[in-house]
């Protein structure tokens, strides 16, 4: 107990943080058991390049520029970057991509700690117990934990940044220095990801502010007004100048103007129009620069955990309600504050967005910081719920909300482990499952499936013609570019570019319809979770010849194919060796012609593909690239 | 008189916490205004430990508050700094009127050590309640104790670790690599221990001392097999090489040539066997990967050095160094 905090102990409190902690520990254990199932994503290397810069940078005595003005990473901090940088150094023999699967594996976990933390702070042991759970069971942050460069550790920083902002909320207006220095640190770091960290300084400010104007409203005295201002003010700018200092020091660019640069990276983040690309959206293909309001909640809507939302709904009603209802009560001031700071952390950036026109593509990845708070708040009106049925119904009452929890969770990490190790795909019951989301939504648009579906494809050859095997070569090609797809083949599999006839299989994954590109070529393998295909593997060097030529779906009208169903394994792969792409579980494909691909040229296939591809669905005029990634995204 | 439940007057002693620290905290505020809260937060705290209330001055020192139980709870150092505080809040209540004339009222310490004496005494409700959970002063001293000793022990250890860093150690692996400087092994080769044979050179040379064109390595092990089994080796290599098993060639791939797969499946007895990769690099690019199935559902994967035996540094070319191994 500190006098900051002299919470009365419940009954409970210690039963709840210890399963808490166990939880976590089980947690921890099975993402350390794990991470080596997760393939390389589309923004890895470059960012794995991008530390070794910043390592060159301070290595060289800042003679080596490179990072100062690489590729756009130069607009994100190192913080996480460098981090690996130094990381594999020690990870040895590790290659790079397991060291960084494995720290962002671990940074990951940090963050199930710190939604514990915030879920504690925000409503005490059971929530922070609820949290942990709830955030254990959210399928989009466990699937990128192991390989999202920056929105992942972003995300943690964020969450351990909201903890100790909120928690110093409650101590206003004397923070204790060493809360202040852990949240001017949680802030850094987050702000060293990606400058969207400065969020949390904005919710600082706005804290301080009306806490000062309030207290100095109820004493209607501009003396004591200016003291408590000075003094929550000192506190302010000593946190926000520790949290720059910690910022900079990952970030070579920002050093050569630390004021400025930062802020210009903020402004370019906010309106990030270096990438376009057309992507699913609800059924229809729109451009990244024309999606507008309904773009987030439609994916959180959809992506989270079904429970998660409806208690997000009700607990955003719930918690202005009970603002409202409060306001007056001068003893509610400070619960009104962190509830309101929470509120506006949960709203205010997408709102934010939707006011600057910001770009949006991939899912929610860009807002992925805010599932951990998002969590750890449903946690909290969970955590009430519970309060008032246990003291209304007692024992069975608890009994019953902790069957309920159980049941929920349960129902998630079930789920989870089908779709291991692409949790990242995961699409919520209200849409039907990933199935339902395929070519309505962005599922695998980090190519995260490549590395199963290559291990997929090299067993199936196994299988069918192990002698052959042994003594053969085959030529690989696909939309992953080399590294995703070689991740997992062995060595007698090699990857090639450029012209049709210049390899032998072609692995696809839903994103631009890549997989019916050589839809006359027999399938030989399917990836699928929960009946969703997600990558198709194909012979090109054989090809299905068709009586009729299938014509051309509108590109406004998704004609939704209805293929007959490929038997899939448990593992939610299958093998169709000699089956035409008609055979294998299409997913509703969506738009038909995605009509500019070729502004897309960073991540495209071979550039023959448009004349090898003679269907309905492939999109013509993709440009060709030796790994081909997108280029970086907006915050 | 009913005798007040301990729940009771923990929680008095949590709520004058809060108040004397809300004063204290309070720029706004003179700290002084703090004192009887803490006052009666201290009290609590004596009646709590000692069932009886102290004495209206702080007494010679805090046996006067605290049992001999919670006394240690306090480290020693810190006594006296708590104490002479504690002298301040006492007097407090009884100082004069401001306006009689007798001698000043006492000086309250700054406000940095009240709010470091908050704490302290928070800790000391803190343990009280845990006194009531169930978890007796020294049990908590003990834990305490356990988790200070437990970081310590893990922090080190953690330094120690990646000070040495022992799984980057050069002496492990399974096989033994000897580098030659010549294609048909003539020479003094470069001898290293390698996990694995897995090598993609391009076009630098294999170790310092050895050329990176025209050279050539072999690779040895000793393959432990606990029950026959149906084997499958793959060799995949620019330029040539050859998988040796117990002296005999079961894959023989001996030619120049980019990238080349290569491989055989034989039955293999239980036992150890010695296992030898021969390697020739004549231009250009070169690599070599070995691979290995013993499971007919699994394609071959590099060979896993849970059954491998390292054979040793030192041994004649034309010996089995597995032989008595196992």
């Amino acid at each position: 107990m500190t006098p900051e905090f002299p919470r009365t102990i419940g009954r409970y409190d210690r039963l709840y943080d210890g399963l808490a902690v166990l939880a976590l520990l089980v947690m921890t254990l099975v993402a350390l058991l794990t991470w080596q199932d997760y393939g390389i994503t589309w923004d890895e290397n470059y960012h794995l390049d991008y530390g070794e810069h910043i390592l060159a940078f301070y290595g060289s005595g800042f003679e080596d520029q490179t990072a100062v003005t690489f590729r756009i990473d130069y607009l994100y901090g190192g913080g996480f970057d460098l981090s690996g940088a130094l990381f594999r150094r020690l990870a040895k023999p590790l290659d790079r991509n397991d060291a960084i699967h494995l720290l962002g594996t671990l940074v990951g976990v940090a963050g199930l700690w710190g939604t514990w933390r915030l879920g504690r702070v925000l409503g005490g042991p059971r929530a922070g117990l609820l949290a942990a759970l709830f955030l254990g069971a959210t399928s989009v942050y466990w699937g990128h934990m192991a390989n999202n460069p920056k929105d992942l550790p972003f995300a943690v920083g964020y969450v351990w940044g909201m903890g100790f902002l909120l928690q110093a909320i409650r101590t206003f207006p004397r923070v204790p220095r060493s809360l202040a220095i852990k949240l001017a640190i949680a802030i850094g770091l987050a702000m060293s990801v990606r400058i969207g960290g400065m969020l949390l300084v904005c919710y600082l400010g706005a804290a301080i502010g009306v806490w000062v104007l309030y207290h100095g409203w109820l004493r209607r005295d501009a003396e004591a007004t200016y003291r408590y201002g000075r003094r929550l003010a000192l506190t302010g700018i000593g946190v926000v100048a520790g949290a720059w200092v910690v910022m900079l020091v990952w970030w070579p660019w920002a050093l050569y103007d630390p004021i400025k640069r930062p802020l210009a990276a903020v402004r370019r983040m906010s309106q990030f129009m270096d990438h376009h690309r057309k992507m699913p959206f609800a059924g229809e293909l729109v451009s990244n620069f024309d999606v507008d309001w309904r773009y987030m909640p439609h994916y959180f809507g959809l992506k989270m955990p079904e429970f998660v939302i409806v208690l997000f709904v009700v607990g955003t009603v719930v918690g202005v309600g009970l603002l409202l209802h409060r306001a007056r009560r001068v003893r509610c001031f400070t619960d009104n504050l962190v509830l309101g700071t929470l509120l506006f952390s949960l709203w205010f950036p997408w709102l934010y967005a939707v006011h600057k026109e910001s770009v949006l593509y991939d899912g929610l990845r860009h807002f992925l910081f805010e599932v951990p708070v998002m969590v750890a708040a449903t946690a909290w009106l969970a955590n009430a719920i519970i309060d008032r049925v246990v003291r209304r119904f007692g024992t069975p009452g608890a009994v019953g909300a902790g069957a309920v929890v159980a049941v929920l969770c349960a129902d998630q990490y079930a789920t989870m482990a089908r779709l291991h190790p692409h949790e990242y795909v995961y699409f919520n019951r209200f849409i039907g499952g990933v199935k339902g989301a395929v070519g309505q939504y962005d599922t695998d648009y980090y190519a995260e499936t490549y590395g199963d579906a290559a291990a997929l494809l090299a067993r199936e050859l196994w299988k069918e013609h192990p002698d052959e095997y042994l003594n053969s070569m085959y030529r690989v090609a696909g939309c992953g570019g080399k590294q995703r797809i070689m991740r997992r083949l062995p060595p007698n599999f090699e990857y090639r570019k450029g012209k049709k006839g210049e390899y032998d299989f072609w692995l696809g994954y839903t994103r631009q319809n890549c997989h019916l590109r050589h839809s006359d070529s027999p399938v030989v393998a399917t990836l699928t979770r929960d009946d969703a295909v997600l990558n198709v593997v194909r012979d090109v060097r054989r090809r299905i010849t068709r009586k009729t030529k299938p014509s051309r779906a509108k590109p406004s009208k998704p004609a939704p194919r209805t293929p007959t169903r490929t038997p899939s394994s448990p593992s939610g792969a299958s093998a169709t060796a000699g089956a035409a792409d008609d055979d294998a579980t299409e997913p509703k494909p969506s738009m038909a012609r995605p009509g500019n691909d070729a502004a897309d040229a960073d991540d495209a296939a071979p550039a023959d593909d448009a004349a090898a591809v003679d269907d309905e669905a492939g999109p013509a005029d993709d440009a060709s690239a030796d790994d081909p990634e997108p280029a970086e995204d907006s915050p | 008189m009913t005798k007040p439940d301990h729940a009771r007057v923990l929680d008095a002693a949590a709520a004058e916490l809060r108040s004397a620290y809300t004063l204290i905290a309070d720029p706004d505020c003179d700290p002084v205004t703090a004192m009887p809260h803490l006052r009666r937060a201290w009290q609590t705290v004596a009646w709590l430990s000692r069932e009886q209330l102290p004495p209206d001055d702080a007494g010679e020192d805090l046996s006067s508050w605290l049992s001999a139980e919670h006394l240690p709870l306090i480290p020693d150092k810190e006594r006296q700094r708590v104490h002479r505080t504690l002298v301040a809040v006492c007097r407090h209540p009884r100082d004069p009127e401001p306006w009689g004339e007798t001698e000043p009222p006492p000086t309250i310490p700054s406000t940095p050590a009240l709010v470091s004496h908050l704490r302290t005494l928070g800790r000391l409700v803190e343990a009280l309640r845990l006194q009531q959970l169930g978890r007796p002063p020294k049990a908590q001293l003990a834990m305490r104790w356990g988790l200070r000793t437990a970081a310590w022990v893990g922090g080190v250890t953690a330094f120690i670790l990646l000070a040495l860093r022992p799984w980057q150690a050069e002496d492990v692996g399974s096989w033994r690599g000897a580098y030659y400087p010549t294609e048909k092994f003539e020479g003094r080769p470069d001898v290293r221990r390698d996990v694995d044979v897995d090598f993609d050179w391009e076009k630098d040379p294999p170790t310092d001392s050895i050329p990176s064109d025209r050279f050539g390595a072999r690779w040895d092990t000793c393959l432990v097999i606990d029950e026959e089994v149906d084997a499958a080796f793959q060799v995949v290599s620019d330029d040539g090489a050859r998988i040796i098993l117990d002296g005999k060639i079961i894959v023989d791939n001996w030619e120049k040539h980019r990238p080349t797969a290569k491989g055989k499946r034989i039955p293999l007895s239980a036992g150890v066997h010695h296992l030898r990769i021969e390697y020739f690099e004549f231009k250009y690019d070169a690599s070599i990967h070995v691979t290995a199935s013993f499971d007919e559902d699994e394609p071959p994967s590099p060979i896993p050095s849970r059954i491998l035996e390292f054979p040793g540094m030192e041994f004649p070319d034309d010996a089995n160094p597995c032989e008595g191994k196992r």
